[in-house]
């Protein structure tokens, strides 16, 4: 699982984005122009999201989920997209009266 | 893996020569999960992905020194196992990271060390001239003033052809290769 959540996170390495898109529009050869290795950190949430999906999906691969046995590799995206928690809270107004 | 997709892309984990600057838990852990990611890549056993550590401690590399004994960590235990150096590789003494990289010619260097400054010009430059032509140096030891080498230093003293990724924060690195200005992030 572990090996699933590093080659993920490789395959969104900005570096390799980059080597991948020049590679398919000039057939290769591209030098490397300092790019970084490892996404922003301001691109940490939804680089997460990815890594966690990958591991997930290792582990119904694996057989060893503890999600119900009919989960498939396909549904994991969606079920954990109903599982990320957003930092949204509700407005609260003061009541001076409170408890009592 | 992204610095080995950049450096040669048809190269894996399995093809590296991996030197390790730290022997504690950090260092073994690397180690560690490196070694099982290569095993399970399939493309090599158990032995022949454990020969692709050299792990080098306070007092040196790590090396069979008998009876169950390495040089500069005593008892061989644990994760330690299957990382010590056969002492037929003519291992003497204690052995610097400066004499390891020349006889290495590692491909990817680690440090979780808290040595700072031990990835010095020399080390960097003996990678070079070991014939990698991208070195991947991963000096992640934090804070920032016990980092082995600062990312700056490392590219002026590999020409910009190094790979770095640290644990520390660093700015990006603003560099003139071959009368071209870069910026390395």
């Amino acid at each position: 699982m572990i090996v699933a959540g590093a080659n993920r996170l490789a395959e969104l390495s900005p570096a390799i984005r980059e080597q991948v898109s020049t590679s398919n529009s000039n057939n290769g050869e591209g030098d490397y122009s300092g790019k970084a290795l490892l996404p922003d950190f301001r691109e940490a949430p939804k680089i997460n999201f990815e890594i966690a999906v990958a591991v997930a999906e290792q582990a119904v691969r694996d057989g060893i989920s503890t999600m119900s046995k009919d989960v498939r590799v396909e549904d994991v995206r969606e079920r954990a997209k109903e599982k990320v928690w957003v930092p949204l809270y509700c407005e609260y107004e003061y009541d001076p009266k409170g408890l009592s | 893996m992204s610095a080995i997709g950049v450096a040669n892309p048809s190269s894996s984990i399995a093809s590296q020569r991996y030197v390790i600057l730290g022997a504690g838990s950090a260092g073994l852990g690397i180690a560690t999960q490196v070694r099982d990611a290569i095993i399970a890549s399939g493309k090599i056993s158990k032995e022949e992905a454990n020969e692709k550590f050299w792990l080098v401690d306070r007092e040196g590399l790590v090396y069979d020194i008998g009876r169950g004994m390495a040089k500069g960590v005593g008892e061989v235990k644990g994760r330690l196992e299957g990382f010590v150096r056969s002492a037929e590789e003519g291992w003497e003494g204690n052995v610097g990271l400066l004499d390891v990289v020349k006889k290495v010619k590692p491909t990817i260097l680690v440090g979780c060390s808290t040595a700072a400054g031990a990835f010095s010009k020399e080390v960097l430059e003996a990678m070079v001239d070991g014939g990698c032509e991208r070195p991947i140096v991963f000096p992640l030891s934090n804070p920032s003033n016990l980092v082995e080498a600062k990312p700056e230093d490392i590219l002026k003293w590999t020409k910009g052809k190094a790979l770095v990724a640290t644990g520390s924060p660093f700015p990006p690195v603003k560099l003139k290769i071959d009368g071209e200005e870069k910026k390395i992030m």
